[in-house]
C-alpha cells in the first residue's frame, strides 16, 4: 500500500503507517481469530449447554489498559513525525504558491513564475500559499503532505527534496467543476540546473542558500 | 424453538397492524400516535430515500469505467451532483435518524415495559419534521439547477455556486429539531417510563445506547440552529462572518460543521452497536460479557465523541497546538469502541451458537467495524492524515464504519426483529445468500478505496489517472455485487413480511420484554399487565451460572 520512492518527509510519515497498519493488523487477526474460533468451538451442536459469565474484572483491566498504551504510542509518533515538517529549517527557500479555479501559480524569490513546479535537489523549501478564491488543498502525495490553501490566509508547507524525479501536484479540497483537473507536475532538478532555469528572463538573480547547512538544519529537528 | 404462549391466530387479530382507531386507511397511519406505526412510517420512509442513495452511489461508480477527463459517462457538472446527492441523503435522510426513528421507535417502550413513549404526539410531530426538512433539503439543493457542494457545504464555494446554501441549510435545521424531539422524548421516556423493577442496569444495552445517542442528539443539534443563524446574519445584514470576501472566517464555518457533524458519526453507530449486544446475547444463549462495560462505554463515547471534531481539520490551517490536543483525544475515543468490540466477542465464548442470519450479520458487522475502526487509527495520527485527509481513504474508511458497521447492522436489526414487528419469517436460506452477497460485493467495493487513497487518488474526482484503473474497475464490479445482494434482502424480507411462515412470540429465544409479548404486538399499549423486571436483562435460564 506504500507508494514507491519515499522522500525525506515520507519516511517519517512511512514509518508511523507501518507501525499502525502492522499493530493493526495484529489486532484484526486477534478479535476476528477469537470470534471464528469461538463460532466454531461453541456452536450449538458441539457445545449444547452455554455458560453465563458475567464478567471477568482483571480481564476488563487489561484489555482497557493495553489498548490505551497503544494508541497514546501512536498518537506520539504521529504527533512526531507531523511536527517535524512544521519546523522550517533557516535556510529554506520561499516558493509563494497562488491556487485558483483550476490552476497552480508558482513565485520565486526573484520573481519568476511559472505553473510547473521546478525545485532544487537537496534544498528544503518553505511553501507560502494563498487561494484567489475558494478553498483548494495543496497536496503531494509522494512526499506524504498536504495543506489547505485558503482565501485572505497564508498557510504554508515545508517541503525537503531529497530524490530527483517528477511527481504529481493535486488539489485535494473540492474546489468546483474540474477539481479534478487541478493538476500539475513537481520537478525536482539538480541545482545548477534549477538555477540556470529559475534565472531565464527574469532581471533579479536567485542564488541557493548555502546548502552544507541542510544537513545539520534537518538532524537538528 | 417458537414458544407460542399466545395463539398466532389471535396475534394477529389483535395487533398493531389491524386499524383500531376511528380513521381509515392511509390516515390512520400517518395520523397514528402509536409509537409502533410511527416507527414503520420512518421506516418506510427511511428506505425509500436509501433507495434512492443506493442508485446515486452506484451511478458514481459507473463513471469510473474509464479515466477521463474524455469519454465519461457524466459531465463534470453531473458527476458533481451524483456525490452531493449521495451524500445528502445518506447522512441527513437515512443514517442520522436510522436506527432510533426506526426500531428504536418501535421497541424501545416495549424493552423497558412502557405503553408508548413519553410525549406521542410529539413523536408523530418530529416524523412530520423529518418530512418537511427533507423536501425543503431537496427542493433547494435543485431550485437553482444541479448541486455541487459536496454534503459538507464548504463556505466559501458553496456561496458562490448556484446551491442555496441557506436553504439547505434551513431544511437540516428543521430535520433537526426532529432528531431533537426524538432525543428528547427518548431520554424522558428512559427516565421516568421504565417498568417497575428496571433499574439502570437492569435496561437492556439496546436502550442503553439509545439513552447515550439521545443526549447527542439533544446537545449537538442546537449547533446547527447557530450555524444557520449565523449564515443568515452575514447574508442578509453582510457581516462578515464565514465568507472571507466580507472579512469571514472559512475554517470558523469547518469548526461549526463538524462540531455537530462529528458527534453525529456517534448518533449512527451507538445505536447500531445497542443491537449487536442484544443478538450477540440472544444467540449465544447466555448473558452479556461485562454488561456495565457495554453500558458506560456507550456513555464514554457520546462524551468524548463531542470533543474531537478537529481531527477532520488537521489540514484546513489550524494551529499545531489544536492538532495536536485533537489528535490525542481522538485517539482516547477508540479505545472505548475497542471494549466493546472485545466484550462482544467474549460474549460468544462457552456460549451456545446458532448461526442465524442475525447473528451471520453481526459477525460481517464485527469483521467490517474493525477495518473502519482500525484504519481510522491512521487518520487520528496526524502525520499519517496529513498524506490520507480526503483521499479515497477517508470514504473507505467512513463506509467501512458507516455501512460495514451502522447499515449492515440496520439489516441485521431487521431480521432480528421483523418477525416479532410482523410476525412473519423470511426465508433463512435467502438471507443467509444475500448477506454472503453483500459481504463479498461490500469488500470488493469498498477494500480498493483504501489502497487507491494510500497511494494518492483524491475525492470528489469525476477522471482519475490511468494507474487506477484497475482498483478503480474491481471497485465498480464490487457495486454491483453489493446491489445484488441488497436486492435479494429486501424481496426476501418484503416476502418475510406479507407471505412468510407465521412465527410464535419469540422466534429466537429473546429474553428482553419484547419477545414476551405476541408477534405482532397487540395495539396500542403492548402490555395487558406492565410487567415487574426481576432478572437482568440477558438471563437465560438453560445456562450454567457463573458468578
Amino acid at each position: 500500500m506504500l507508494l514507491p520512492g519515499p522522500q525525506n518527509e515520507a519516511k517519517a510519515v512511512d514509518d508511523v503507517m507501518r507501525f499502525i497498519v502492522g499493530t493493526d493488523l495484529i489486532l484484526f487477526a486477534l478479535v476476528i481469530g477469537a470470534m471464528l474460533l469461538f463460532v466454531f468451538k461453541y456452536n450449538k451442536k458441539r457445545h449444547p449447554k452455554a455458560v453465563s459469565i458475567h464478567g471477568n474484572v482483571p480481564l476488563e483491566i487489561i484489555w482497557t489498559v493495553i489498548p490505551v498504551l497503544l494508541v497514546l504510542y501512536m498518537f506520539y509518533i504521529g504527533w512526531k513525525g507531523y511536527i517535524q515538517t512544521r519546523i522550517v529549517p533557516k535556510n529554506a527557500m520561499t516558493v509563494k504558491v497562488t491556487a485558483r479555479q483550476w490552476n497552480w501559480q508558482f513565485q520565486y524569490e526573484n520573481g519568476k513564475q511559472a505553473d510547473t513546479l521546478y525545485l532544487p535537489q537537496g534544498q528544503p523549501i518553505k511553501f507560502l500559499m494563498t487561494s484567489l478564491d475558494v478553498i483548494h488543498g495543496f497536496f503531494l502525495p509522494d512526499f506524504r503532505e498536504k495543506q489547505d490553501v485558503l482565501p485572505d490566509r497564508v498557510t504554508y508547507l515545508v517541503l525537503y527534496p531529497e530524490n530527483l524525479g517528477n511527481f504529481e501536484l493535486t488539489c485535494s479540497k473540492y474546489c468546483g467543476l474540474h477539481h479534478a483537473l487541478m493538476y500539475t507536475r513537481v520537478i525536482v532538478e539538480p541545482p545548477d540546473k534549477f538555477l540556470a532555469w529559475v534565472n531565464s528572463g527574469v532581471k533579479d538573480t536567485l542564488a541557493l542558500p548555502d546548502s552544507s547547512q541542510v544537513k545539520t538544519e534537518r538532524a537538528g529537528l | 424453538m417458537a414458544d407460542v404462549a399466545i395463539p398466532p391466530n389471535e396475534a394477529f387479530a389483535n395487533s398493531y397492524l389491524k386499524n383500531h382507531g376511528k380513521r381509515k386507511g392511509i390516515l390512520a397511519w400517518i395520523l397514528s400516535t402509536d409509537h409502533k406505526r410511527i416507527g414503520i412510517l420512518y421506516m418506510v420512509s427511511l428506505f425509500t430515500f436509501f433507495t434512492v442513495g443506493v442508485i446515486l452511489g452506484v451511478l458514481m461508480r459507473l463513471e469510473m469505467l474509464v479515466p477521463g477527463p474524455a469519454g465519461k459517462l457524466f459531465t463534470a457538472q453531473e458527476y458533481n451532483a451524483l456525490f452531493t446527492l449521495h451524500g445528502v441523503i445518506m447522512i441527513f435522510l437515512f443514517v442520522i435518524p436510522g436506527i432510533p426513528a426506526t426500531l428504536g421507535n418501535f421497541f424501545l417502550p416495549i424493552q423497558i415495559g412502557a405503553k408508548d413513549v413519553a410525549f406521542p404526539r410529539l413523536n408523530l410531530l418530529s416524523w412530520y419534521l423529518y418530512v418537511t426538512g427533507s423536501i425543503i433539503i431537496i427542493v433547494s439543493l435543485f431550485h437553482n439547477g444541479l448541486p455541487d457542494t459536496g454534503w459538507t457545504f464548504y463556505i466559501p464555494y458553496s456561496i458562490r455556486t448556484g446551491t442555496d446554501v441557506t436553504m439547505a441549510v434551513f431544511g437540516v435545521f428543521i430535520l433537526g429539531f426532529s432528531s431533537i424531539l426524538t432525543g428528547l422524548n427518548f431520554i424522558t421516556t428512559i427516565h421516568r417510563l421504565r417498568a417497575p423493577g428496571m433499574g439502570w442496569f437492569k435496561m437492556p444495552l439496546f436502550v442503553w445506547a439509545l439513552y447515550a445517542t439521545a443526549w447527542v442528539q439533544v446537545i449537538a443539534t442546537p449547533v446547527l440552529a447557530i450555524t444557520l443563524l449565523l449564515i443568515m446574519v452575514e447574508r442578509i445584514f453582510s457581516v462578515g462572518i464565514f465568507d472571507p470576501a466580507k472579512g469571514g472566517d472559512p475554517v470558523l464555518y469547518q469548526h461549526l460543521f463538524w462540531i455537530y457533524s462529528h458527534p453525529a458519526v456517534y448518533i449512527m453507530i451507538l445505536p447500531p452497536m445497542g443491537v449487536v449486544s442484544e443478538i450477540i446475547t440472544t444467540f449465544s444463549r447466555r448473558t452479556v460479557f461485562g454488561y456495565k462495560a457495554i453500558a458506560i462505554s456507550s456513555l464514554a463515547i457520546a462524551f468524548i465523541g463531542y470533543l474531537v471534531w478537529g481531527h477532520h481539520m488537521f489540514v484546513a490551517g489550524m494551529s499545531t497546538t489544536a492538532q495536536f490536543v485533537f489528535s490525542f483525544l481522538t485517539f482516547l475515543v477508540a479505545v472505548p469502541s475497542g471494549i466493546k468490540v472485545f466484550n462482544w466477542v467474549a460474549t460468544m465464548y462457552k456460549g451456545s451458537i446458532d448461526l442465524k442470519p442475525p447473528f451471520l450479520f453481526v459477525m460481517a458487522f464485527i469483521f467490517l467495524f474493525c477495518i473502519g475502526g482500525l484504519t481510522g487509527l491512521l487518520l487520528g495520527s496526524v502525520a499519517t492524515d496529513a498524506q490520507l485527509h480526503a483521499t479515497y481513504f477517508v470514504v473507505g474508511h467512513f463506509h467501512y464504519i458507516i455501512f460495514g458497521g451502522g447499515v449492515f447492522i440496520f439489516f441485521g436489526a431487521l431480521h432480528y426483529w421483523l418477525p416479532k414487528m410482523f410476525g412473519r419469517m423470511y426465508s433463512i436460506k435467502a438471507a443467509n445468500w444475500a448477506l454472503a452477497i453483500m459481504f463479498v460485493g461490500f469488500n470488493m467495493l469498498y477494500f480498493p478505496m483504501l489502497v487507491m487513497g494510500a497511494e494518492g487518488m483524491p475525492r470528489r474526482y469525476f477522471a482519475y489517472l490511468p494507474k487506477f484503473e484497475t482498483w478503480q474497475h474491481i471497485s465498480m464490479v464490487g457495486s454491483w455485487v453489493l446491489v445484488i445482494g441488497l436486492i435479494i434482502m429486501f424481496a426476501n424480507l418484503l416476502h418475510g413480511i406479507f407471505k412468510g411462515k407465521v412465527v410464535g412470540s419469540n422466534p429466537w429465544g429473546g429474553t428482553t420484554l419484547e419477545w414476551t409479548i405476541a408477534s405482532p404486538p397487540p395495539p396500542p399499549e403492548n402490555f395487558e399487565e406492565i410487567p415487574v423486571i426481576v432478572h437482568e436483562p440477558y438471563y437465560h435460564p438453560e445456562a450454567i451460572e457463573v458468578k
